[in-house]
């Protein structure tokens, strides 16, 4: 198509009086460039007083949009714009030239991430713009369309949000690394029509390859076998899995809200899982992070949370799942168990479901969290609190509790269903009443990490505070032992001879309650000198050696005794599937 | 938390150093770069008088030979003491009052990362195997639409098919490269990897991928 060429020459006079408001111009010299076919804002200024002037520009279409501001619009085939500032004596003060560029092409971003990334298979948001870094355009994009694509599967859809049916779609592929091919039509602010393309590289959280070949054992909970499944127990294995695993469930694709109420069970355990990235910019473009005046960090975008439920109660049946594969530095096959799945039978469910499932591999080492021991009738740990309040100066009780005994965000659930209502920022003044004789705050920092006064003074005389970390806040309390009851915490540590042992490193001290306790503060014994340290008899709470610990002779013994399944042979997994719940592979999994 | 800590400074314009002659400003979404000698003119919309206070930088007076051969002032903003993401600002003010008339915004940003090119070839072109032979070093740069003038020199660089790779330091590919690239099955992707330090300091790694036919 022909395209008319106008270089139009227009002149005109703009009246200017000191009187109005003036602006202040900073130029970009190097920024010379005027974008094509685009409405682009500039503003004029001077180095020196003047009453009249005119102004000719070439090569574009231009207006004045206000007072000293023009809209100057370069013709698609003007590869430069003039413009002729004049005084109003007619004389010329300067000439500008202006390289005419067509606009960028915008980049799509899933999320926060561009061609070529991981992205997030939760993430639903699609942005069309420019890199942030490049361009000091204003031109938006509004995606209007979508279509994406899994091999030779597709989704399509309609504005920005990226449909269920994506994130499924990209659930039941049988590979973990998944490549996404998003295609998205958009308009632009100036009514620009176009389209952009990007492929991503997507986790599938849910895939579980190891668990698709080997046999499949299977475990009930009878009276011989509790230091597997003895909750009560620290070191048992399924204590071990609810501290270092009750967060991670991993391979849990349909265990939902729905289904377990629908059960009738209303005990759900369940956390929030948070998108590992989140866009940039929001829905309109701006950034999604702004900084404070106090210079922290506010998000203006708040990403999709995806929740997950899950259920540790009652379980009464362990699955293992057995794996083999080929050694790469030996290269000799070995057979090892991959997961384990934590199974119970819900009451109007003739069959098992697999409520969590986790790689076993890491709990032969991970004893990421710490094993809790309660220990109440430890009178010598009691005696420690005692000593600690009635013998030391503040300055050494100081030194002794700066790390270990204030109110911590600590949290006994994971073994004695203390609730996190300890945390010190919202506890129950009602709770400490009865409990304590007394509570102390004392050496507030004086600053906060600003550089701030920490607390401020109000006109009613109290002070409100502002220091932003009160973790570091000493306390000093005063017990009534009638109703304290302690507990030792333990924590994997090597040994002289590079073997893991669990070894007592806190005391934990909490206010007994009818239904629960409530912690109060730990003591770090690392931090203790050795005179308060002698105080306690640690000699019924010797290190533990890991690799001795019931459970694991217990497992080899009923997993030799087990039921056991092929997941190759249709047989076994039909008789899989008159036992569990299965999923669309044959192995058990959630109802 | 690190204080942050923004930098003041007060000039005081003197004759027409700050601009030659009236000049345009962008209407919004100014853009200053980090480790880059910004240049800047300034002015006011009715031409009075004013001095400049400056926040996150600082302004430096330089002198640039024009294509005339002469010496031209010019006045480079150098951003010190703040973050990518920040705002630096230009406080325009009454010489005599001190009073601010009017601010002037600017976003931080990093200079945009550049382009990798294979002799003159950008991402995504096609190269016969037997015009590789012609093609002696890979190029950076800035696409035309990017306006700034940052230098960048390329490190090291690997050049990779689905099979193999080879790897090199500095712009000139060795003759392994070559011969490399030659043997590339037509039809099949090369993907280039480049790490470049630029003139602000940052080291980066780009890529660019080509069809070899």
């Amino acid at each position: 198509m022909k395209i008319i060429s106008k270089h139009l020459v227009l002149l005109t006079f703009v009246a200017c009086t000191l009187k109005a408001t003036a602006q202040g111009i900073v130029s970009l010299p190097e920024m010379k460039v005027l974008y094509k076919e685009y409405d682009n804002n500039l503003k004029i200024g001077f180095d020196q007083e003047i009453e009249n002037y005119r102004i000719e520009i070439e090569g574009a279409k231009w207006s004045e949009s206000e007072k000293w501001n023009f809209i100057v619009r370069p013709y698609l085939n003007s590869n430069y714009v003039r413009i002729v500032i004049y005084n109003g004596s007619d004389e010329k003060l300067k000439e500008h030239y202006y390289s005419c560029i067509e606009l960028p092409k915008p980049r799509l971003y899933w999320g926060s991430e561009a061609n070529g990334s991981w992205a997030a298979a939760e993430e639903t948001n699609l942005f069309i713009r420019y890199d942030f870094n490049s361009y000091y355009l204003s031109e938006t994009f509004r995606p209007i369309e979508w279509q994406v694509s899994i091999g030779k599967v597709s989704v399509k859809g309609k504005g920005n949000k990226l449909s269920k049916e994506v994130r499924d779609l990209i659930y039941s592929q049988k590979q973990d690394e998944v490549i996404v091919s998003i295609t998205s039509k958009y308009i632009s602010s100036s009514n620009g029509k176009g389209a952009v393309s990007a492929k991503f590289k997507v986790f599938n959280p849910f895939f579980v390859g190891e668990i698709s070949k080997g046999r499949v054992f299977v475990i009930d909970k009878d009276s011989n076998n509790l230091s597997l499944f003895d909750k009560n127990d620290p070191f048992s294995l399924i204590s071990q899995i609810h501290s270092s695993f009750i967060d991670q469930p991993v391979g849990m694709s349909s265990l939902t809200a729905e289904c377990l109420t629908g059960q009738g069970h209303e005990s759900i355990e369940y956390f929030f899982r948070y998108l590992p990235t989140f866009p940039v910019a929001n829905s309109i473009g701006d950034d999604s992070t702004t900084i404070l005046s106090n210079g922290k960090l506010e998000y203006v975008y708040h990403p999709d949370q995806k929740k997950i439920f899950f259920d540790k109660s009652d379980i009464t049946r362990m699955v293992f799942y057995e794996n083999t594969f080929t050694d790469p530095s030996s290269q000799q096959k070995v057979t090892t168990i991959s997961h384990v799945g934590l199974a119970k039978k819900y009451p109007n469910n003739n069959k098992f479901d697999v409520v969590m499932l986790i790689p076993f591999t890491e709990l032969s080492t991970c004893w990421g969290l710490i094993a809790i021991y309660k220990e109440s009738n430890n009178s010598s740990l009691q005696k420690l609190l005692s000593e600690i309040n009635r013998t030391q100066t503040k300055e050494s009780m100081e030194s002794a509790l700066k790390t270990g005994s204030n109110f911590t965000n600590f949290n006994l659930s994971k073994y004695f269903d203390v609730p996190m209502e300890v945390v010190r920022d919202h506890f129950s003044m009602d709770i400490f009443d009865s409990s304590f004789y007394y509570v102390e705050q004392s050496e507030l920092p004086l600053t906060n990490s600003f550089g701030d006064d920490s607390l401020i003074h109000l006109s009613d005389g109290t002070y409100n505070l502002v220091y932003p970390e009160p973790d570091t806040i000493v306390f000093k309390v005063y017990v009534n032992p009638q109703v304290m009851t302690t507990f030792v915490q333990y924590e994997l540590r090597m040994d002289a001879m590079n073997k893991p042992q669990l070894q007592v490193s806190n005391v934990v001290y909490a206010i007994k309650r009818s239904e629960i306790n409530y912690a109060f503060g730990r003591i770090n014994l690392d931090n203790l000198p050795n005179e308060l340290l002698n105080v306690i008899d640690l000699s019924i709470l010797n290190s533990i050696n890991i690799d001795e610990l019931p459970w694991k002779y217990k497992l080899r013994e009923e997993i030799e005794k087990s039921k056991s399944y092929l997941l190759t042979s249709k047989r076994d997994i039909k008789l899989l599937g008159k036992e569990f719940n299965l999923d669309i592979m044959g192995r058990p999994a959630n109802f | 938390m690190k204080k942050l800590k923004t930098l003041l400074v007060l000039l005081v314009i003197q004759g027409n150093v700050y601009s030659q002659g009236p000049i345009f400003g962008f209407d919004k979404g100014n853009i200053l770069y980090r480790g880059y000698k910004n240049r800047v003119e300034f002015g006011t919309s009715d031409g009075r008088p004013f001095e400049l206070l400056v926040e996150g930088g600082e302004l430096i007076s330089d002198t640039l030979i024009n294509e005339e051969g002469e010496n031209d002032s010019i006045i480079q903003f150098l951003l010190t003491n703040i973050r990518i993401g920040d705002t630096a600002k230009v406080f325009f003010l009454h010489p005599t009052t001190k009073e601010p008339f009017d601010t002037v915004f600017f976003k931080v940003h990093h200079v945009p990362d550049p382009s990798l090119y294979l002799g003159t070839i950008s991402s995504g072109g096609t190269v016969s195997n037997a015009a590789v032979r012609s093609i002696t070093e890979l190029n950076v740069r800035y696409p035309p639409e990017v306006p700034i003038q940052c230098q960048f020199r390329i490190k090291t660089w690997e050049i990779l098919s689905s099979t193999s790779s080879v790897v090199g330091f500095g712009s000139d590919l060795t003759s392994e490269a070559q011969s490399f690239l030659n043997s590339t099955s037509p039809g099949s992707q090369v993907r280039i990897i480049a790490t470049i330090v630029g003139s602000d300091g940052i080291v980066r790694k780009i890529s660019m991928s080509i069809m070899v036919n």
